[in-house]
């Protein structure tokens, strides 16, 4: 399973890494996130950055999860539109190591965004106002909210790669899709009035992440083989 | 439950049927697959033959029949299939973003192998292929033969016992080819590995296959050793020349639309003696009757006799006739 898993991951991000010509809009996506949330955000927040203000993070649990779910859109659409899936299903590779593989590079990339981003925006605040270092709680619900949005962003794209033959579709699907979650979430949130504390945060990442594996299991359901390739 | 272990076979397939919604895309399919040797899988375009790989794979499930694949069947075990077989489908499946390298690394660790090995036979594989000077190349630069090169090496990459190659001759120059066609013998002879390939160049199942199995319309139209299936056809085939333009063609005409004869073809003139040869098709009893036929038709015979057919003519009699029961 884990040798399985590590090759899938692997090949995954070499392939979202490797061709910058064939990835050039997920680059652009990943530039535009970073400067949105290490630049424009953190400069007119600089108070709310000094006084670790809960609400600095809450755009980790937005961007990220878009750049993660546009890189599952692509796991199996595109894997069908380019012809290496049936290839691929042709491998000893279980079907949950396939799922979680795909899913754990998506999420990967999502974090490796929030991590650039918040790298940035440390940089953004020292300027804009002296010297400052992000509290550890601060780092750690932004790359939690990264991590657990871009799961259950990543989970649904991945549902609907799987039942939408056409990778440019599933893009677009997935894109409203991972909206309607994330004002889902919001709405969800101030409905009701929790506290925006650093303990809600990270607690409500922890009940994102358990329902983005609930999810992928029914991912793990729907997953027939022969239905994902048929019509190629 | 029927085991493939007690027949020899690596591969067993007995009535198989397969409806995707209206279409039928295999109806009766029988198929048997001696282990170590090397079997062809031939028949036109839309007869079955990706179908019936996937099945092998249990990448699409069956309506019904038995199928049975290294023992195993592949509806209740796919993994286990998997396992031991080694692909080359219709698309050759290279993910073009990354390098050759990096795709036979892929598929060395999904089936298992650890690090050192993998990088061991990748290095291997891709020095066998001819590839290793190319390793670190996109897939996306490699042209049609060097792809299939190494749709072929990854198939062989983890030392399957059987290996299921769709079209693996395909862009490949006659060089690479006869390569291939010389490996693929040695493998079944030295390594006991067992072989089926579909190919529509029935020149390479001519010189690569021990036995051949014929599909057309999704249903087994003949099977058995490859030499034996030209044989049976050889009996059924007549090579008729005349000197010059004798009126062959005309009586031959007549004699089919008459139901005397199944068919019959002109052969390329090869040589200067301006003679007409045909290639006539018939049925034995009409055989016998051929040449009374001819001469009653003012035909002046020079030469009679059974023709050998090649196995494309050999396949395109099969699938142009009804099935066999």
């Amino acid at each position: 399973m884990m040798r399985g898993l590590g090759a899938v991951l692997r090949k995954e991000l070499q392939e979202v890494l490797g061709d910058r010509q064939a990835r050039r809009g997920g680059y652009v996506q990943a530039v535009m996130h970073v400067l949105v949330l290490g630049v424009l955000l953190p400069a007119s927040q600089v108070e709310l950055w000094h006084a670790k203000h809960p609400v600095t993070v809450l755009f980790f649990a937005l961007l990220p999860g878009v750049a993660a779910a546009s890189v599952a859109a692509d796991a199996f659409a595109g894997e069908r539109e380019r012809h290496t899936l049936e290839t691929l299903l042709s491998t000893p590779l279980a079907p949950r190591t396939i799922l979680v593989g795909k899913t754990l590079a998506s999420v990967a990339w999502g974090t490796i965004v929030a991590c650039v981003s918040l790298l940035v925006a440390t940089v953004t605040v020292n300027v804009a106002s002296g010297p400052f270092v992000p509290a550890p709680v601060v780092v750690l619900t932004a790359i939690g909210a990264s991590a657990a949005s871009g799961l259950i962003m990543s989970s649904v794209a991945i549902v609907i790669s799987m039942k939408v033959p056409v990778a440019r579709a599933t893009q677009q699907i997935a894109s409203i899709a991972t909206f309607a979650i994330g004002a889902a979430g919001v709405a969800t949130w101030k409905a009701l009035g929790i506290a925006g504390t650093w303990t809600n945060a990270l607690l409500a990442e922890v009940l994102v992440a358990v329902a983005a594996v609930a999810i992928l299991e029914v991912a793990g359901l729907l997953f027939r083989e022969g239905a994902l390739f048929e019509n190629q | 439950m029927f085991s493939t272990a007690m027949s020899g076979a690596a591969v067993v397939l007995e009535g198989v049927a397969k409806r995707y919604g209206a279409k039928m895309a295999l109806e009766r399919i029988d198929l048997t697959v001696p282990a170590g040797e090397v079997s062809g899988l031939i028949g036109p375009n839309g007869a079955g033959k990706t179908t019936m790989l996937r099945v092998l794979l249990g990448l699409v499930g069956r309506d019904s029949g038995n199928v049975s694949v290294l023992g195993h069947d592949p509806r209740v075990e796919p993994m286990r299939v998997r396992a031991q077989v080694g692909v080359l489908l219709d698309h050759d499946g290279h993910y073009d973003r990354l390098t050759a390298h990096q795709n036979l690394m892929f598929h060395a660790r999904a089936h298992g192998l650890d690090v050192r090995e993998a990088r061991t036979r990748v290095e291997m594989s891709l020095r066998e292929s001819g590839l290793w000077d190319r390793r670190d190349d996109r897939v996306l630069q490699f042209s049609k033969g060097m792809r299939q090169k190494l749709a072929v090496a990854r198939a062989l990459l983890h030392r399957p016992k059987l290996v299921l190659l769709d079209e693996p001759f395909t862009g490949l120059d006659p060089a690479a080819a006869v390569e291939l066609r010389g490996r693929l013998r040695s493998l079944a002879r030295y390594e006991g590995t067992t072989v089926l390939l579909t190919t529509h160049d029935l020149h390479h199942v001519e010189r690569v296959c021990d036995h051949v199995t014929v599909i057309s319309e999704g249903k087994t139209v003949a099977r058995g050793a490859t030499r034996a299936l030209l044989a049976r056809a050889e009996s059924e085939a007549v090579e008729v020349v005349v000197a010059g333009e004798g009126g062959l063609f005309e009586a031959l005409e007549a004699m089919q639309l008459e139901g005397l004869l199944i068919g019959f073809a002109p052969e390329p003139r090869g040589d200067d003696t301006g003679a007409d040869r045909m290639i006539v098709d018939c049925t034995e009893v009409q055989r016998k009757r051929l040449a009374t036929e001819l001469v009653r038709r003012g035909v002046v015979l020079e030469e009679l006799s059974p023709r050998q057919l090649t196995l494309e003519e050999t396949f395109v009699k099969l699938v142009t006739r009804e099935p066999q029961p």
